[in-house]
């Protein structure tokens, strides 16, 4: 469903950013987002995968501008957000807006939900009741709730309602573009689905662009229309999601992939895993040359001294590694080494 | 390999739990029963609020007494544990019997250092080899895969990170060879790539030490590579209980089809996802008769009597539906 | 070896941050109860000068002093003695307050010390019984008496004391001290009911805080955790438990030590102590400047020196913490 995009800029161009969060004194600062450049096209879904400490989550959060760039520039509608005035600002940013994880910590518990739905309005400036109800009340149900649930509080409603009146109160500013930051990893296996369709759905009906954030990797490749790969503040690859999530060409993925647990029966699995040795080290103080290297399989002299750039090794995909190549292998090697699993007899 | 002709290692029989409420008694589980057999790896597996970890939990007799009433028995090694006194109890606890839990972080005591507490599950049961418990503890952290054991043990939890510590917890679990332990959600905290090598490690400890494994959890991709059978629960009960491969290929049970189904794995790409209607009913609204009725697509007027635990013909697998015979359900399926 | 040489200098560098952070206290509060004794009306020369002075007279006086020199000049020359370890002299007395002080600080210190004894000694028990017995009546009498410890005025129950164990039952004497150097017996027999009437609200906090910080430490995982390794509740509650709640312990303590300065001043009125409190009452009602300027100058180094002990313990109860 990715369109390709005529118009001169993408809806969002990130350049170059890095989001530093000091620890004060000597202790160095915590390198959360260290140097990505990527570009988020109307109407698509960009799923950015990660594991603790990619700065996945920074990154969401700097593209609604919740945190502000240590360096580097985020563009949104080929507007640079710090460049504007506080109400040219307060204006402007309605149109990205973010959802977070727990619907939980993001309801008061104290409002009923149609004052919840109907404050981003307030804060906009908006005055006339009437309209604000009719507003929200419209937002409630596209999320697929009824009028009558208005004027509840939060804790009559269950985890997948809650979600769900969280997005309407993103929806009722009609914004651009949606980041979703973890949304369904508090939810239930057996209603993610719903609410992953509701997600597609509204895409549909309100013309959405999402940055979809999540650690998942079956949800991301379902949702997806590309991939991103981050690991302790690096993209490592970025790609239509078809590809990324079938046959990646950067050794993490490969690697993240292949850790994936399968809930297939013996036959169907896959008889070998790729291991990564050591820990994710600490955004604090992240390896030099290419963070992965640590833990790389591949790694070599040059992964230690030179970060690899940044290239579109196929159109459209892009990776940073200084051994892949464009047939799916690598400079020297054609697969990673991988470790055999145990068979399990079944009994 | 049938397990039916050991003898089981861990037999639970109609073991309820109720939470003593103000309002009266709230059901948390309700007749389970099961069996387990030495060098098993059983997977428990439902969503939240089915019990599962009220059900590891009281196994292991960690729930407090005044606010729980439980009813039925465990047996370890044909020893009822529920009619042991505390002090009895004490000693199968951390012994015969180790359990692990989700955050290891929280779960460790951040003032002593973690060798002293892998210790200290040593010589509490064994105190007069107490002069033992630091060179085992040392050797179970090799055996757990922590480089740098010696220097690993004069630390704090908080120096170490989530995954170097579940192995920390899996030692402390394993020093003093327990028959089975008992995971409860050991990998969710933890990254994709540290859970692959933690379940890795768990296996192949199991296989080495024949320590029987119940692996309790909500994913059922970490079930499939680490177990040999699966209990599926759902609502405080047990609804089908079969070895793994059988249950992802041709379940019994409407619950455990769609579960099977919701997962976005099976989906195809940018296709509407499969979910089950409606929710779990609440501890104190339980349905009378089948407890999946309302959310199941297959249910007749049968469905409205209470439903029961039942061998499927002479396979070891037993499922709680009556309509399971007539019915074909489907499995996993890839796109 | 060097490690441990390196962490030591760490530390040290601590130390130092923490003590220069101690000046800058030193010199505001100072400054503001020198502000505030001037700001009250009042004029110690006059009363320097008695009853039927000359205008001439008080003047003469103001100069000797050099009360009549601005505000700051007046405050600057008196840090600058102080720096020097001057402390000045008392204006009505004549005595160096360094020797007013020394022989007030000792009696001060004394019941404070009994004090904060007392209430651990009381409280601490108190507390780890009402834990270990969460919900039944041991606890709920327990937190009645630290409520009622709380809500007592200590000047009541000083006055309720002495009416009844001094006057009615002649266990103890009714007012005085008596140097600890002179008599240690005596020394603690005239403390003892001066440090029990401070300790009552000592022993409600030590308790309250030692039980609700055990109980949400016996609920939480890590216990969870210990029961399931199979120890037994006395060894989960005296090994792992005490340990971990030392660090609250600690804090309570050392809010405890501080407040227990301060109301001293009302203790040691009730008692007739000449301690620190009723040294510095006496100076500021006849606006006796060097001398509150002393007192309050060796209160604080004392309170900040009680806090800087604090917070080297803490490294040592708490590995996160270094």
């Amino acid at each position: 469903m990715s369109r390709n995009d005529t118009l001169a800029h993408a809806l969002m161009e990130v350049r170059d950013l890095q989001v530093f969060f000091s620890l004060g004194g000597q202790r160095g600062s915590v390198k959360a987002v260290n140097g990505v450049s990527f570009d988020v096209f109307r109407g698509e879904t960009l799923g950015v995968i990660g594991e603790s400490g990619s700065g996945k989550t920074t990154l969401g959060r700097a593209l609604v501008s919740l945190v502000q760039p240590t360096e580097g520039r985020i563009f949104q509608d080929a507007v640079d957000p710090a460049k504007l005035s506080p109400k040219q600002f307060r204006n402007h940013r309605r149109n990205y807006q973010i959802i977070f994880q727990d619907p939980n910590a993001a309801l008061n518990p104290r409002m009923r939900i149609i004052d919840s739905l109907m404050e981003p309005l307030q804060v906009q400036g908006q005055k006339e009741r009437f309209d604000m109800e009719q507003i929200a009340l419209d937002a409630l149900t596209r999320v697929g709730l009824s009028h009558e649930h208005a004027h509840r509080f939060p804790h009559q409603f269950s985890g997948g309602q809650k979600q769900r009146i969280v997005i309407a109160r993103a929806l009722v500013l009609r914004p651009k573009v949606l980041v979703c930051d973890e949304v369904v990893a508090a939810l239930d296996v057996s209603i993610r689905g719903e609410i992953l369709n509701l997600f597609k759905q509204l895409q549909r009906e309100f013309d959405l662009t999402y940055v979809f954030i999540t650690h998942d990797l079956s949800v991301v490749s379902h949702i997806s229309d590309r991939i991103a790969v981050m690991y302790l503040g690096c993209l490592m690859e970025l790609g239509p999601a078809e590809t990324v999530s079938v046959n990646p060409l950067h050794p993490y993925t490969q690697a993240l992939l292949s850790a994936n647990p399968e809930p297939l029966p013996t036959h169907l699995r896959s008889k070998t895993r790729i291991m990564l040795k050591g820990e994710i080290p600490s955004p604090v103080n992240p390896p030099s040359g290419c963070s992965f290297r640590t833990r790389c399989p591949l790694a070599e002299r040059q992964c230690e001294q030179f970060r690899p750039q940044w290239r579109e090794i196929r159109p459209s995909h892009w990776i940073a590694c200084h051994r892949a190549d464009t047939n799916g292998g690598f400079i020297g090697e054609s697969v990673l080494p991988s470790t055999s699993l145990q068979n399990e007899s079944v009994g | 390999m049938n397990p039916s002709e050991k003898l089981p290692l861990l037999e639970v029989n109609n073991l309820s739990i109720a939470f003593n409420s103000r309002s009266g008694p709230l059901q948390v589980t309700r007749d389970l029963s099961f069996k387990i057999s030495a060098g098993e790896r059983v997977g428990l597996v439902g969503e939240s609020g089915c019990g599962k970890t009220v059900t590891g939990l009281a196994l292991m007799r960690l729930l407090d007494p005044s606010s729980v009433t439980i009813t039925g028995d465990v047996l370890l090694q044909g020893r009822n544990l529920s009619s042991l006194s505390d002090k009895n109890m004490r000693s199968v606890r951390g012994r015969e019997m180790a359990m692990i839990f989700q955050e290891p972080m929280s779960a460790l005591d951040p003032v002593f250092t973690v060798g002293s507490q892998i210790s200290e599950a040593f010589s509490t049961h064994f105190p007069d080899r107490a002069l033992e418990a630091k060179e085992r503890a040392l050797d179970l952290l090799h055996l757990v895969g922590i480089p740098l054991p010696l220097q690993r043990y004069n630390e704090y939890p908080h120096q170490l990170s989530g995954g170097m510590l579940q192995r920390v917890m899996i030692a402390m679990g394993l020093i003093c060879e327990p028959k089975i332990l008992i995971a409860d959600e050991p990998t969710t905290a933890l990254d994709v790539t540290v859970q692959a090598q933690i379940t890795s490690l768990l296996c192949d400890l199991s296989e080495r030490t024949q320590t029987a494994l119940l692996f309790i959890t909500h994913d059922l991709g970490v079930v499939a590579e680490t177990c040999t059978r699966m209990l599926v629960m759902y609502a405080g009960e047990v609804v089908e209980d079969a070895p793994i491969d059988d249950v992802l290929i041709d379940p019994q049970h409407p619950y455990t089809s769609g579960l099977l189904q919701s997962l976005p794995k099976f989906a195809k790409r940018h296709e509407p996802l499969v979910s089950i209607r409606g929710k779990v009913p609440a501890l104190n609204a339980m349905p009378s008769g089948c407890r999946f009725q309302p959310r199941c697509d297959h249910f007749t007027p049968a469905c409205d009597t209470e439903q029961t635990l039942k061998p499927i013909g002479l396979t070891m697998r037993q499922v709680r539906c009556c309509e399971s015979d007539r019915l074909s359900l489907q499995g996993v399926s890839l796109p | 070896m060097l490690i441990s040489m390196i962490n030591r200098i760490g530390s040290a560098g601590k130390l130092w941050r923490r003590m220069s952070q101690v000046l800058p206290v030193l010199l505001f509060a100072t400054l503001v109860s020198f502000g505030l004794l001037k700001l009250i009306p009042g004029d110690v020369a006059i009363a320097l000068a008695g009853e039927s002075a000359t205008e001439a007279r008080i003047s003469e006086i103001k100069s000797i002093y050099g009360l009549d020199k601005p505000f700051l000049t007046q405050y600057a020359s008196w840090v600058w003695g102080a720096v020097q370890g001057d402390l000045s002299k008392s204006l009505l007395s004549g005595e160096l307050v360094a020797t007013s002080i020394s022989r007030h600080l000792p009696n001060t210190i004394l019941i404070v010390v009994l004090a904060m004894f007392i209430s651990f000694a009381i409280g601490a028990p108190l507390g780890v019984w009402a834990a270990s017995r969460q919900g039944r009546f041991i606890d709920s009498l327990v937190m009645s008496i630290a409520s009622i410890g709380m809500a007592i005025p200590n000047f009541w129950l000083a006055m309720m004391l002495i009416s009844f164990f001094a006057l009615d039952m002649r266990w103890f004497p009714v007012t005085g001290a008596v140097p600890l150097t002179k008599d240690p017996f005596a020394s603690v027999h005239h403390a003892f009911l001066p440090a029990l009437a401070l300790a009552a609200g000592g022993i409600a906090e030590i308790s309250r805080q030692l039980r609700a910080s055990l109980i949400e430490l016996l609920s939480s995982q890590q216990v969870r955790t210990l029961h399931a390794k199979g120890l037994s509740p006395a060894a989960i509650l005296w090994k792992h438990g005490l340990k971990n709640v030392g660090i609250n312990l600690l804090t309570v303590l050392t809010l405890l030590a501080n407040r227990m300065l301060g109301a001293t001043v009302v203790i040691e009125a009730v008692f007739a102590i000449p301690g620190m409190g009723s040294l510095i009452v006496g100076a500021a009602l006849q606006r006796d400047f060097p001398v509150v300027q002393g007192v309050v100058l060796v209160m604080i180094l004392i309170v900040l020196v009680i806090n800087l002990i604090a917070d080297l313990l803490y490294g040592l109860l708490d590995p996160r913490a270094k």
